[in-house]
């Protein structure tokens, strides 16, 4: 920057632009945005995960999004999440560019197999911010849940309304001054005037969304299905607009299920949030507790040992069979077998056997730890688990013969609910769904975490991108996670079950009883406890239905600052109405089906 | 006098196989699925049947307000009653039949047609979007097959020269029709299948997409109603087949010819709930085009060959 | 009376209550419901004249598709006693008067006709309605209108998906 005194000839670096030129080598992306955007002030943050932070004014973040979306090399083309921050508690936020609120922004590159994380700071109450949505299809739900959880309204974006709130809440959740828990709110009381107003919210009126109430030839019929539907699998109401039998569009209506998870983390300790954590994905039990985990452990810099890893793998894989046990079941159900199902969670029952017995409990075991696991595996383990094994294999043949290669299952998925790769990196699809459009994508090879890289296993694809093939995709991932067990099973490590790491909670209680030193911590630990350094740190895991993430703020304090859940049902579910233009009403309940939704998923 | 005996002895029987049918089904349903169904109620279960009757009586008689109230009440009743207006044709025995008509498989196929109506009617009356969709379906669904049925029996017509039951049942004392006709025995099964609008073809009714499609209005009796009739259309067409291709009463002696009837019905009853057990549901229209396009070519090239074998025989 | 007669007179009157039940519904659905009683008491008229295959394929045919199809097109047209545009009082005067002409033009004509008068149907006599004779008579005598009534309807069907289909 030069000197704005005309007749000095010195050149003047500000803080922070000696701050990018320190930093401006460590990336090339950094680079190339500052000579396509030189006016522009890019303020780097360092975070725990290492993921390149940049701050950026809210004039530019269109501009500079569509650049890294459309014109750089191996491009930003999935947007992986949108969410805010409310920054106004925040201590030692005065060495950030922070204000009042933050918008995030990331961003990932399939070619680059990186992430970006774009941040704007806000000025003001409800400050705006020009939306994105003319450039990233999926961001549209993402910026309203921004608008609904914290009030900041987005320029330009086509419908600006509560999307995980009722739509007559007053206030905005996750602002810091909204209370937590219905005892501070003050009493609930329904009245004949709530009742009107609560009915004529829920009134659907497609003006609101673009849509005609009829076309040059017809009357559109405008069917509502759920909330209580059998099809659904969960809470969840989408009205059709139907030309006949065909639809023509399709308005998701979600948030039956929120029940504040991410608010629940600024509350609760970083120990007494796991058990929240099970729950979000309710399928997938101990992988989420995984995810969350990971996240706090890069955040204190703890290294678990190898045998935490391998146990954590086997549970995770032997939830992944669960989930997709279900998952199937209930896919041949929807399409009118009713039969499979029934063997399927005799099947579960068997999974669960081994489950109840290493952790103790069946669909919540909230059984990992910080720095490890709760226990050590029990005498036996491998007995139970090699039965498994053993077991396995004949079912998952007799399933495929029964369902997968049945002509009326393959009459009613294929050629269904097809959608292209470009499509599913423009919505944001992870997970089996991407890997179905013939690209073989997998968190767990790309980014290998928990020990994952010790492996040995590999990732189904298939070409055409429609129900059937996601259908085959699952139940190839079925025969590998099985094969990733075996591998556990036969390589156990021996060691500790949790990191010897004064953060790990709860501690190795050997010491314990001897040291009060180590008494004093464990106390400190499990009551108020453990205190995780200040930082960011993201992890993003495989989980059973695409790529699940938790973003952490900690402000060195007891609990999280912001606890930031990317879930993969989000941007599938945002992605239905899209995916089932043109089809009808039955064709529909398939797409549901291949899709493989969990409403906890996708409302929290 | 003797006359009045049978007629009643028939509807006792029927009504007592339709209502056995909910025990039957749920049964043989958990039995291919790994479970055991209804088992505490009586020995093996069986008082379910009269526990659900029982509730289905003592329910709330409501009718929508906003629904037509004729129409309501009478759209179950056409079911029942032209289904058991079907069996007055059926030959139980050499002299158990209600009325051998001149024109028995003419006055089926009347009735069949007839069972349309209760559909269509109960889908209207509910006045309600998902109804009108499952009983439109329905209709067009019944209507297609029907017309697969009827020419899938013309074939055994033309071999036995008559319409009457019992002069079909009396031509295959030598060699069941089945060996004869097996293609108008498989779309002749198909489309009672669709008739009765069992799974797969049970759209109308298909429980993951429409709730209960053209009777997710009805509660109490006139439900009952409704599952009566499907029970019996089951069990009618199980009789067709077994007394049009595979001999109706005929059997060895050591045993009386009705038991025979009886044990044949069974099979195919057994049969129906198989279906339902393990197979997906087709899309509506795929069920149409197949009728369409593979059954009534399949169907009329049947009819013509059994006419060039059957002049050549002749002649 | 014989039971032939009493069945007769009934299902008479069963027919002309039902087909005056026809035009006086307000709804057009109880309309064409009264239209399948009218069917079913003719078919019961072919029974008593022996004609068997007659009234069974009126059946079949009329109450069994024809009126179905009636059925979707007024479900799916939605009519209703408000929606339909109310005729004036000359109107319906006038169009009973000419009815009642056409009828009595039609008695008188039957009751001055000389080769009818004094004979009664033959019920549940001869041979003509069975199906056996029909066949034959279809066959051998009409066989040309036969064909030609199949070619018409094939011509009909056509049309049909011609029109109704989606480009």
């Amino acid at each position: 920057m030069f000197c704005k005194n005309k007749t000095c000839n010195t050149i003047h670096y500000s803080p922070l632009t000696i701050h990018n030129y320190y930093m401006s080598d460590a990336s090339a992306i950094l680079t190339s945005l500052h000579q396509q955007f030189d006016a522009v002030t890019f303020v780097p943050q360092q975070t725990v995960d290492n993921i390149d932070t940049l701050w950026l004014p809210k004039e530019n973040i269109v501009a500079v999004v569509r650049y890294l979306k459309n014109t750089i090399s191996a491009p930003f083309n999935l947007l992986y999440d949108l969410c805010g921050i409310d920054e106004r508690d925040r201590m030692g936020k005065e060495k950030l560019p922070a204000k009042d609120f933050t918008v995030i922004y990331s961003l990932f590159s399939l070619d680059r197999n990186k992430f970006i994380r774009l941040k704007v700071a806000l000025e003001g109450e409800y400050p705006s911010i020009p939306s994105i949505t003319s450039l990233f299809k999926n961001a549209n739900w993402y910026e309203r849940e921004v608008y609904d959880m914290f009030g900041i309204k987005f320029e330009g974006h086509p419908h600006l309304q509560r999307i995980l709130m009722p739509l007559t809440w007053q206030g905005h959740p996750l602002r810091k001054e909204h209370p937590a828990r219905a005892t501070e709110i003050g009493p609930y009381r329904l009245i004949n005037e709530t009742i009107d107003r609560e009915q004529d919210a829920l009134q659907f009126k497609p003006e609101e969304w673009g849509m005609k109430r009829e076309s040059d030839d017809a009357d559109f019929m405008f069917l509502n299905i759920g909330p209580q539907h059998p099809g659904t699998h969960g809470v969840l109401r989408i009205v059709l607009q139907l030309d006949g039998e065909d639809i023509v569009d399709a308005v998701p209506e979600i948030g039956f299920h929120h029940r504040g998870a991410e608010k629940m983390g600024e509350r609760q300790s970083w120990h007494t949030y796991i058990p929240y954590t099970d729950r979000i994905d309710y399928l997938g039990g101990v992988m989420n507790n995984l995810a969350y985990l990971l996240a706090v452990e890069k955040l204190a810099g703890i290294e678990v040992p190898d045998r935490v890893k391998v146990i954590r793998v086997m549970l995770c894989e032997l939830f992944r069979i669960s989930s997709h046990l279900v998952w199937f079941g209930t896919f041949a159900q929807d399409v009118g077998q009713l039969s499979p199902v029934f063997y399927m969670f005799t099947d579960r029952e068997k999974v669960f056997d081994i489950i109840e017995a290493v952790c103790g409990g069946r669909m919540h075991p909230n059984w990992f730890r910080i720095g490890g696991v709760a226990q050590d595996l029990p005498k036996g383990w491998d007995g139970l688990v090699r039965d498994f094994v053993k077991y396995f294999p004949p079912k998952i043949k007799e399933y495929t013969n029964m369902v997968i290669r049945n002509s009326l299952f393959k009459g009613r998925t294929k050629g269904i609910g097809v959608y292209t790769l470009d499509e599913a990196i423009e919505w944001g699809v992870t997970g089996p769904g991407l890997r179905a459009c013939g690209l073989d994508w997998d968190f767990r090879k790309k980014q290998p975490y928990s020990g994952y890289e010790m492996f040995d296993f590999e990732i189904p694809t298939a070409q055409n991108g429609d129900c059937f093939d996601r259908a085959v995709v699952r139940v190839e991932e079925l025969w590998q996670s099985l094969r990733i067990i075996e591998q556990c099973l036969n390589n156990m490590p021996e060691g500790n079950y949790k990191a010897d790491h004064p953060l790990t909670t709860p501690p190795l209680k050997k010491y314990t009883m001897q040291d009060i030193e180590t008494l004093i911590t464990h106390f400190l630990n499990v009551s108020w406890g453990p205190v995780i350094p200040a930082g960011e740190a993201m992890s993003c895991i495989e989980a059973t239905k695409g790529a699940n993430s938790y973003y952490l703020v900690s402000d060195g304090n007891t609990s999280s600052y912001r606890t930031r859940i990317r879930t993969p049902s989000f941007p599938h579910m945002q992605m239905v109405p899209y995916v089932s233009k043109g089809y009808t009403v039955a064709d529909l309940l398939s797409i549901l089906g291949s899709v493989d939704f969990v409403l906890a998923d996708i409302d929290r | 006098m003797q006359h009045i005996w049978i007629v009643l002895g028939v509807l006792f029987v029927l009504l007592n196989i339709a209502a056995g049918l909910i025990w039957l089904e749920r049964r043989m349903l958990a039995m291919w699925q790994d479970r055991l169904g209804p088992n505490r109620a009586g020995p093996l279960g069986i008082l379910i049947v009269l526990a659900d009757t029982l509730k289905l009586f003592f329910k709330e008689d409501w009718i929508p307000p906003f629904a037509d109230k004729w129409v309501f009440i009478t759209a179950p009743a056409i079911v029942v009653a032209s289904v058991l207006m079907s069996f007055v044709i059926i030959p139980f025995s050499p002299s158990i039949i209600v009325s051998d008509l001149n024109v028995g498989i003419l006055f089926f196929l009347a009735m069949s047609s007839l069972g349309v109506y209760s559909i269509v009617l109960g889908g209207w009356a509910s006045n309600n979007k998902y109804s009108l969709l499952g009983a439109l379906r329905g209709a067009s669904q019944m209507i297609a097959y029907e017309v697969f049925m009827g020419l899938s029996l013309m074939g055994i017509v033309m071999l036995t020269g008559s319409f009457k039951l019992s002069d079909i049942v009396n031509a295959q004392k030598d060699v069941w029709f089945v060996f004869k006709q097996p293609v108008a025995l498989v779309i002749f099964f198909i489309a009672g299948v669709a008739e009765t609008h069992r799974l797969p073809f049970d759209i109308p009714e298909a429980e993951s997409e429409l709730i209960a499609g053209f009777h997710s209005e009805y509660s109490g009796m006139k439900f009952g109603m409704f599952f009566i009739g499907e029970y019996l259309g089951v069990t009618l067409i199980s009789a067709m087949t077994a007394t049009m291709f595979f001999g109706g009463w005929l059997g060895p002696a050591f045993l009386p010819p009705w038991a025979w009837f009886f044990i044949k019905t069974f099979a195919f009853i057994l049969f129906f709930i198989l279906l339902r057990a393990s197979l997906p549901r087709p899309r509506y229209d795929q069920l149409m085009e197949t009728g369409w396009k593979v059954l009534l070519p399949l169907v009329l090239l049947n009819l013509m060959v059994t006419g060039a074998i059957a002049l050549w025989i002749r002649g | 009376m014989g039971t032939a007669q009493i069945l007769f007179w009934s299902l008479t009157a069963l027919a002309l209550i039902s087909a005056i039940m026809v035009l006086v519904s307000k709804n057009p659905v109880y309309s064409v419901l009264w239209l399948i009683v009218v069917f079913f008491a003719i078919s019961g008229h072919y029974i008593l004249l022996n004609a068997q295959f007659l009234a069974i394929v009126n059946l079949i045919v009329y109450a069994g598709a024809i009126m179905v199809l009636f059925l979707f097109v007024i479900m799916l047209m939605n009519l209703n006693t408000e929606t339909e545009p109310q005729k004036s009082i000359w109107m319906k005067f006038f169009g009973v008067v000419a009815g009642g002409l056409l009828l009595s033009f039609f008695i008188s004509f039957v009751i001055s006709s000389a080769d009818l008068k004094g004979k009664s149907a033959q019920l549940k006599e001869g041979e003509i309605g069975l199906i056996k004779t029909l066949g034959k008579a279809l066959f051998n005598d009409y066989v040309i209108p036969f064909e030609i009534a199949s070619i018409l309807f094939l011509s009909a069907m056509v049309g049909a998906v011609v029109i109704g289909k989606k480009d």
